[in-house]
């Protein structure tokens, strides 16, 4: 695949600071914070930002109300200080191509778009299913589309988080380039249009199962798994 | 606390360790038991924290965030990983899209002590309905939806709320430059 375009300019469309914040607080699930710390990775500002939202965790460490430690806690500590050092896991080798990935992503998956299983997701449509879990039911994945794709109208019980790594879709709330996300709520019906001249590759975050608005969609949704 | 940390990370201050022992173990284990640990996990959790601290200490630096905002971090980090049993997906510090664009002015570790304080005084300013969502979120762990649930308002209040609370801790740091 080509180089993904990483200039922080170009991102128009930002998750919302509550994301940003609950990223900090360790309060979203792993699918949550893996699209989130992935998102981040495509803005010049986000070590910036991240610190001030971890201050505040910092803030209320420090006027939580203490809890009674073991009477012999401190001894025991001081105890391990000298500790040999538990062996820290050799660094993931680096996989050819994956190195266009932000490197949240990259890590977590251990390799590249590439080296991903896509399977059948409709006409110019891939996807790979990368994980479930969470509150809700959440499911993160990968989609693949060619250029001029249209994405059939369709709609989630929860939240839809779509987040582009490369290429771009359009839709009525604007154009959505590598590192913009889209976020939309409950129910939403919304189709997207895959943009012309190179194809689109997004991570997506949905609660629940998919629902297509038309019959012919919703004939093929028991098979994809989404 | 910042020096007691570099006290280790310089000369393995064994007194300095002690100290911050005293202060942060039990604050450590009181966040724990919030994010419903039980207690002898979170006391053994709060002590492996402590030792991170004194394995890590050479990492710290106070230019970025003050001491109790990294030790929060890797308790917070802790806390996915042997309780949740999740992996948290990092930012990557060395990725060059992280690196600052201008070099820091010299005066900033000043500045990061300052940003502690402010940082503080901000959160304990925080009108009652903001401050209620970020303690859910920071001190209980709880996912937006379960505040919502918890205190029985729309979703998207809570995550006003948030973001509102966000604007002010930002507007602080805004302050300093």
């Amino acid at each position: 695949m080509t180089a993904l375009s990483r200039n922080p300019s170009t991102v128009t469309h930002r998750l919302g600071d509550e994301w940003l914040m609950a990223y900090a607080a360790g309060a979203l699930s792993e699918g949550q914070s893996l699209l989130v710390a992935t998102h981040l990775s495509f803005l010049d500002d986000a070590a910036e930002r991240l610190a001030v939202a971890e201050a505040a965790g910092g803030a209320l460490l420090e006027t939580i109300s203490p809890d009674l430690m073991a009477p012999d806690a401190l001894a025991q500590t001081l105890a391990r200080l000298n500790a040999p050092l538990p062996a820290t896991p050799a660094p993931a080798p680096q996989v050819a191509g994956a190195d266009l990935l932000p490197a949240p992503l990259r890590d977590w998956l251990g390799g590249g778009v590439d080296d991903l299983k896509w399977s059948f997701l409709g006409p110019g449509m891939k996807k790979v299913k990368l994980w479930r879990g969470g509150p809700n039911d959440q499911r993160l994945w990968m989609l693949r589309a060619q250029p001029g794709i249209q994405v059939p109208k369709h709609g989630h019980r929860g939240t839809e988080l779509v987040l582009v790594l490369k290429g771009s879709f359009s839709d009525p709330h604007g154009r959505f380039c590598a590192g913009d996300v889209e976020e939309s709520d409950d129910n939403r019906m919304h189709a997207l249009g895959i943009d012309e001249g190179e194809e689109c590759i997004c991570l997506a975050l949905t609660e629940g199962p998919i629902r297509f608005e038309s019959w012919p969609a919703r004939m093929i949704q028991p098979f994809i798994g989404l | 606390m910042s020096a007691l940390i570099a006290a280790i990370a310089q000369h393995g201050d064994r007194t300095a360790f002690a100290r911050l022992f005293g202060h942060y173990a039990p604050r450590v284990k009181s966040y724990l038991r919030r994010m419903q640990v039980d207690e002898r996990l979170a006391e053994d959790l709060a002590q492996d924290v402590m030792l991170t601290v004194w394995r890590k200490a050479g990492l710290f630096d106070p230019a970025k965030a003050s001491a109790g905002t990294w030790i929060f971090a890797i308790a917070r980090n802790r806390f996915i990983d042997t309780v949740r049993r999740e992996r948290r997906p990092d930012l990557d510090p060395a990725d060059p899209m992280l690196v600052p664009k201008a070099s820091r002015p010299a005066d900033e570790s000043m500045a990061a002590t300052q940003i502690g304080a402010r940082v503080h005084a901000a959160i304990s300013a925080l009108p009652p309905d903001q401050a209620e969502v970020v303690a859910l979120s920071f001190l209980e762990g709880l996912p937006h939806s379960a505040i919502a649930e918890r205190l029985d308002i729309p979703l998207g209040t809570v995550k006003s709320r948030l973001r509102l609370a966000f604007g002010r801790l930002r507007a602080v740091l805004e302050d300093l430059k």
